[in-house]
């Protein structure tokens, strides 16, 4: 993909808007698998020229499921929802944990930001927030949130 | 308004990144946000899209075997803060600490949030606020390394 | 150093005020660290994770450094993740800016038998950097200090380094 060049002008196609969805319905969490849960947290954004965009994560949780870590990342599809091709899935690496107490834990919160790369310029994407546990019925997911921003 | 095809670029549209950090140890005793001291904050103009991205991050730690947490987050203003709040601090745009009752070092993490609605070219000020989850002794909650940037967004 | 300024109205955006952001992972687990002093990587089982990135016109990039890091003992031991700054190359570059946990990552340190692998991301910003050159970043990581005899863990490293207006 095309790096930004000497005496370009800047044109919508470089930098198409960031975008940012939060949600803030409680959702207990009991899959083990990650899953976009009953509410969804999600935005629709344009690849820029560069095929580069940030993607962060961050949320509140409650680890109430004694020693069962929630995980919260992302995944990204081509089109304007899950049902296109999914061309990232989702890592724990690239989102939020916490740390798994042995009582369980009130709640806590924190993000991450990474990078995703190779995106075809100028075409729709579909990024959501996923969830999942350990193990455990108990834990709770209260505050989402998904910031995607063009990258040069 | 989105940077328009063929257009040149202002200023306006992507003003300055602004950033500050602070490492003077903070210890919040109550659940009233406070400022801190010294202050942690930065002036930033809205760029034309009326969106930026404030990052935070802090060190947290709770030195006792409670449950009680520090929160960390911001308050934006019109200007200075003497100005109209645009963004009232809220928990779920920050950094909660680790909610365990037992003794903990400082944990280093980051969030994100975007700020959107501005008005371009106006002067706002991003300021970093914290407290803890109930009343405490000094010293049993504590905030180390806090830091705030603010990037302008398309 | 060359003066800074922001992007001045009416300005075409030229290459140098955005160079390409870049971005490194790896998925390995560095296991039982005990190590006090900043470490690049583990010979054959965790590499180095790093990036170069051109400085633009504002002399200012934005450093985002992720992890996974737990205690794995019964002390209270900490892993931090953290980068540094060089100019050109790591072997002969200059150093720009330590490695420092207080812009990196960190786990809480509580000795619970179950902490685990907590995953979170740092994001700040290095500025004053000279246009147009090429800065390093690296992630190092250290275990704590003694007299704590503890180790640590930590579980997939990223470092993304954003050149900003």
């Amino acid at each position: 993909m095309p790096d930004i060049g000497i005496g370009d002008q800047i044109t919508t196609a470089w930098w198409p808007a960031a975008v940012e969805d939060e949600d803030a319905t409680d959702l207990v969490v009991t899959s083990t698998a990650f899953i976009p849960g009953t509410s969804p947290c999600d935005v629709t954004f344009t690849a820029s020229r560069t095929g580069r965009a940030a993607v962060c994560v961050a949320g509140n949780w409650t680890q109430a499921s004694a020693g069962n870590r929630i995980f919260i990342s992302y995944e990204v599809y081509l089109g304007t929802s899950a049902a296109g091709t999914l061309v990232r899935s989702a890592r724990s690496g690239f989102g939020i944990s916490d740390n798994g107490a042995t009582g369980g834990s009130l709640e806590q919160g924190w993000g991450n930001m990474t990078m995703i790369e190779g995106l075809t310029p100028g075409a729709t994407y579909f990024a959501r927030v996923v969830h999942m546990t350990e193990a455990g019925t108990t834990s709770t997911v209260t505050h989402r949130r998904i910031i995607v921003f063009p990258l040069p | 308004m989105a940077i328009n095809a063929g257009s040149q670029a202002y200023g306006v549209d992507l003003p300055p990144t602004q950033y500050d950090q602070d490492w003077t140890t903070q210890s919040p005793t109550t659940t009233t946000y406070t400022a801190g001291q010294p202050e942690v904050g930065v002036n930033f103009v809205a760029p034309s899209s009326g969106r930026v991205l404030v990052t935070l991050g802090a060190g947290t730690r709770t030195t006792t075997a409670v449950t009680t947490r520090a929160v960390v987050t911001f308050i934006v203003y019109n200007d200075n803060s003497d100005g109209p709040v645009v963004q009232a601090a809220d928990f779920n745009n920050g950094i909660t600490g680790i909610g365990t009752a037992s003794v903990s070092q400082y944990r280093y993490v980051g969030t994100f949030k975007m700020i959107s609605g501005l008005t371009p070219g106006r002067n706002y000020y991003a300021q970093m606020v914290h407290r803890s989850t109930a009343a405490v002794a000094a010293g049993v909650v504590s905030i180390a390394a806090r830091d705030i940037s603010v990037i302008p967004l398309t | 150093m060359t003066s800074i300024k922001p992007l001045s109205a009416g300005t075409n955006f030229r290459a140098v005020d955005f160079p390409r952001a870049q971005f490194a992972y790896d998925q390995s687990t560095i296991a039982n660290w005990n190590t006090a002093t900043y470490t690049v990587n583990v010979a054959a089982t965790n590499p180095e994770v790093a990036v170069r990135c051109l400085a633009p016109t504002s002399g200012k990039i934005g450093v985002c450094i992720s992890g996974g890091p737990r205690n794995n003992s019964t002390v209270v031991d900490r892993f931090f993740l953290a980068f540094r700054v060089l100019e050109g190359d790591p072997a002969d570059g200059t150093l720009i800016q330590t490695d420092d946990a207080k812009w990196g990552i960190s786990n809480t340190a509580t000795s619970d038998a179950s902490d685990d692998y907590s995953y979170g991301g740092h994001f700040t910003v290095v500025g004053g950097l000279t246009p147009g050159v090429y800065y390093y970043f690296q992630s190092r990581f250290r275990d704590t200090v003694a007299p704590v005899t503890g180790t640590a863990d930590c579980a997939f490293r990223t470092l993304m380094a954003i050149p900003l207006p």
